[in-house]
């Protein structure tokens, strides 16, 4: 008897395939090179920290998240191995003040000199220190 | 026979000591309470009186000795102590009366020695004819109303009374004992007439016996017989009894005469021991004519002390005539002595008139011359005696400074007065005094108590009133006042903290711990605190000055923190503190969120200060604290913490961000 011929995709269906996977990769690089997943984007989604009120009510804002963006004027104690704190001067408004920010040993490979201006994302942590979450250059 | 002046000198202090020697001197009676015995004894010629002396420890004050003089050093002893006779203060100032004592009346006085000078030719041997005794007895009571004789005649005349009586009682005996004679020879012959019968009575018996008479006449005989032999015991028995009357008689007409030849002798002595010279002379003459028997010797015990009165110091055994001799030659050298007082006063010879004076006044205190004597003159060596008992006395309680102004006021006054003596010895203590003073002073510098002690000791002992002690001591009480002031001061400041106020009076209270080393490290550590607090203020001035209070503040605040109390600096740190309020409030706030535990927010406000004022060590030494806590160093790290998991408990572990 006779056997009946396998069969397969024909070439058509294997070009539609083909071209079909392609879009969908150059689709998710390009949703993925969007803005939408940028740190500018996740720094962007919190609110700029309001220095005056940090100052008078620290004590509330314990675990809270914030952005800061200022001057780095003091490297005020670095660490090779354990991070190290800054001094951010920030200007908001009229108000001018330095304030103390930790940057975790995980950002030692950013290079962060006096007078570089950054954005930090910093949490309101434990005692009432700054510590950089993110940051990025500005 | 002569006297010696140390004759006359015993014979003067024997008055100034009048009860204790005249009880033994008189030779009164036994003093049985004291265990003393005097007795009596007569031997053919002399009269012997014995005085024993009563044992010390039974005598009373003052004694019953007789003091002894010995001529070479002028000094007497007696009853254990020692007089110097021309330099004892009660000898000084019964002289010194005696020359401040008016004259006596010269008539009267002349009144009364006419009166003693009749007695004596009353007296006297080469008067003949009347009754002498009885004439110059019988002047006595009109010689003892003159003042000057203190009744002494009147006691005379008592003493002769007794005599008389004893005299007058031996008579009687003497009558009573020639009855009893002439009884006793009419016994005897009694007796001789009994015993005559009786030898008859027997011749007849016998030849009455030969013829054969009858029994009868022989019993009549015997009877006769027995009756004379009873007769003649009769006779013996009163024949003894008249022996024994008249051998008692005898003894008492002997008693009798010693009694009175003792206590008129002891009149005499008592006459001699009270210098009254012509009583004594007036005694010895009635004595010869009271006592005819020729007796006049004293005989006093060797050793007793009437014999170391009497018989060592006239050199011979003392009879009533060597008395009166000695009576007359004392008399003659008063007399003397006065006249070489009189020529010395002439001189100006002051010293010398005054020894001849004292001499002759303690000898003869009431004999015509010394006590008729005018005061004019004796006035002249009153105030040389005034100026040499000051002067003892000076140098007795070692008033140095007043003895020189003494000597130099006699040396002016008196041309014979040896002012060498007195002058070296006054040189010689002053000197050491002084010289003492200054060493205590040199010891004192040096902080040398002990020597200090001692050098003022000797400065006191040899001259007590030196003025220099004086100021010394009151000079030594200030500083030592001084010193105990500034140390309460300085422990009061200390104890205010008052750096400053110690910082100014430094020199003094430098000077008031150099014996205190406690305080002394205490005051050098302040002084070096304020010294240094002192820079500090300039620099802080300085840094205001050049417009950096917060430099100055910050400066003065840590000066504050040792010097705390100081004014200064409390001044300047308020007047830093308004200029740099903010500063000031915001480092006070980020010490108190340190110290709450806030430590972020503390550093926060550190680094807002060091906004302010960039070169702030405050909030510098904030900040390394808090970031010490957050992220130790490498280099503060404790040893190993490098190494993960090796944490030491003490050290609080640093804070995990991540």
């Amino acid at each position: 008897m006779a056997r009946r011929a396998r069969q397969g995709l024909s070439p058509t269906q294997m070009t539609c395939i083909a071209i079909g996977l392609a879009v969908a990769g150059i689709l998710a690089t390009l949703i993925f090179n969007s803005n939408s997943f940028s740190p500018d984007n996740s720094m962007r989604s919190v609110s700029e920290l309001d220095i005056t009120n940090y100052i008078r009510s620290g004590n509330s804002m314990g675990g809270t998240v914030w952005r800061i963006t200022g001057t780095i004027d003091e490297k005020l104690r670095w660490t090779r191995d354990r991070g190290q704190v800054v001094s951010v001067y920030i200007e908001q408004g009229a108000t001018r003040e330095s304030l103390p920010v930790i940057v975790p040993e995980k950002f030692k490979d950013l290079s962060i000199n006096v007078g570089d201006r950054f954005t930090f994302k910093v949490e309101v942590a434990e005692k009432q220190f700054l510590v950089a979450r993110e940051l990025v250059r500005s | 026979m002569t006297p010696n002046y140390s004759n006359l000198v015993i014979l003067s202090a024997l008055l100034l000591m009048t009860d204790g020697e005249c009880t033994a001197q008189v030779l009164t009676g036994p003093d049985t309470a004291g265990g003393a015995t005097s007795t009596t004894s007569t031997q053919p010629g002399n009269t012997t009186v014995v005085n024993k002396t009563p044992p010390r420890k039974s005598k009373p004050f003052l004694g019953t000795d007789v003091p002894v003089f010995n001529p070479g050093t002028e000094i007497f002893s007696w009853d254990g102590q020692n007089w110097n006779v021309t330099n004892n203060r009660l000898m000084r100032a019964r002289f010194e009366k005696y020359l401040n004592t008016q004259a006596d009346d010269e008539s009267e006085d002349e009144e009364y020695r006419l009166l003693i000078r009749e007695i004596l030719d009353q007296l006297s041997p080469h008067k003949t004819g009347g009754r002498p005794l009885q004439d110059a007895v019988a002047l006595l009571p009109r010689a003892s109303r003159y003042r000057i004789d203190a009744n002494l005649c009147d006691s005379l005349s008592q003493a002769i009374l007794g005599v008389y009586h004893g005299q007058k009682n031996a008579a009687a005996l003497v009558y009573t004992n020639a009855a009893l004679e002439r009884e006793k020879k009419g016994l005897h012959w009694n007796v001789e007439v009994a015993t005559s019968e009786n030898l008859i009575e027997e011749a007849e018996r016998k030849r009455g016996g030969a013829k054969g008479e009858g029994k009868g006449g022989g019993s009549q005989n015997t009877g006769k017989a027995v009756s004379n032999t009873g007769r003649v015991a009769g006779y013996f028995q009163r024949l003894a009894e008249i022996e024994a009357m008249k051998l008692a008689n005898k003894a008492k007409i002997g008693i009798s005469e010693l009694q009175a030849k003792v206590e008129y002798q002891a009149l005499i002595l008592q006459f001699a021991v009270q210098r009254r010279w012509e009583h004594v002379i007036i005694a010895s003459r009635m004595y010869r004519r009271l006592f005819r028997d020729g007796d006049g010797i004293i005989e006093i015990k060797e050793g007793s002390d009437a014999d170391k009165m009497l018989a060592k110091g006239l050199g011979v055994s003392p009879t009533v005539t060597s008395l009166d001799m000695f009576a007359n030659e004392i008399i003659r050298d008063v007399d003397e002595g006065v006249r070489a007082f009189e020529f010395l006063v002439e001189k100006d010879e002051l010293e010398s008139a005054s020894k001849r004076l004292a001499e002759s006044f303690f000898v003869g205190e009431y004999l015509p011359r010394i006590r008729t004597l005018a005061r004019d003159s004796k006035q002249k060596v009153q105030r040389f005696v005034q100026d040499a008992d000051a002067l003892l006395s000076a140098m007795e309680v070692r008033d140095y400074k007043s003895a020189d102004e003494i000597v130099e006021r006699m040396r002016n006054g008196a041309k014979d007065f040896n002012y060498s003596k007195a002058k070296a010895g006054i040189q010689f203590y002053t000197n050491m005094s002084n010289s003492s003073l200054a060493q205590a002073k040199i010891a004192a510098q040096k902080s040398d108590m002990d020597e200090y002690s001692r050098q003022m000791q000797m400065a006191i002992e040899a001259w007590p009133l030196n003025p220099q002690i004086k100021e010394q001591n009151e000079l030594f009480a200030s500083v030592a006042d001084v010193q105990v002031t500034t140390l309460n001061q300085l422990d009061t400041l200390l104890s205010q903290n008052n750096h400053r106020e110690i910082m100014k009076q430094q020199g003094r209270f430098i000077a008031a711990v150099q014996n205190d080393p406690q305080r002394k490290e205490q005051l050098e550590r302040v002084l070096g605190g304020a010294m240094e607090l002192q820079f500090t203020l300039a620099k802080i001035e300085g840094l205001s000055e050049k417009k950096d209070p917060w430099g100055a503040w910050e400066m003065a605040k840590e000066a504050a923190t040792d010097s705390g109390d100081d004014i200064e600096l409390n001044k300047l740190l308020t007047a830093l503190t308004l200029k740099v309020t903010d500063f000031a409030k915001i480092l006070d706030k980020a010490k108190t969120l340190e110290d709450d535990g806030h430590s972020g927010m503390g550093l926060t406000y550190y680094l807002k200060a060091k906004r302010i004022y960039p070169n702030s060590v405050y909030a510098e030494r904030g900040i390394r604290r808090l970031l010490d806590g957050i992220l130790p160093s490498s280099e503060s790290l404790p040893q190993g913490e490098s190494a993960p998991g090796r944490k030491t408990p003490a050290d609080p572990a640093p804070l995990n961000f991540d």
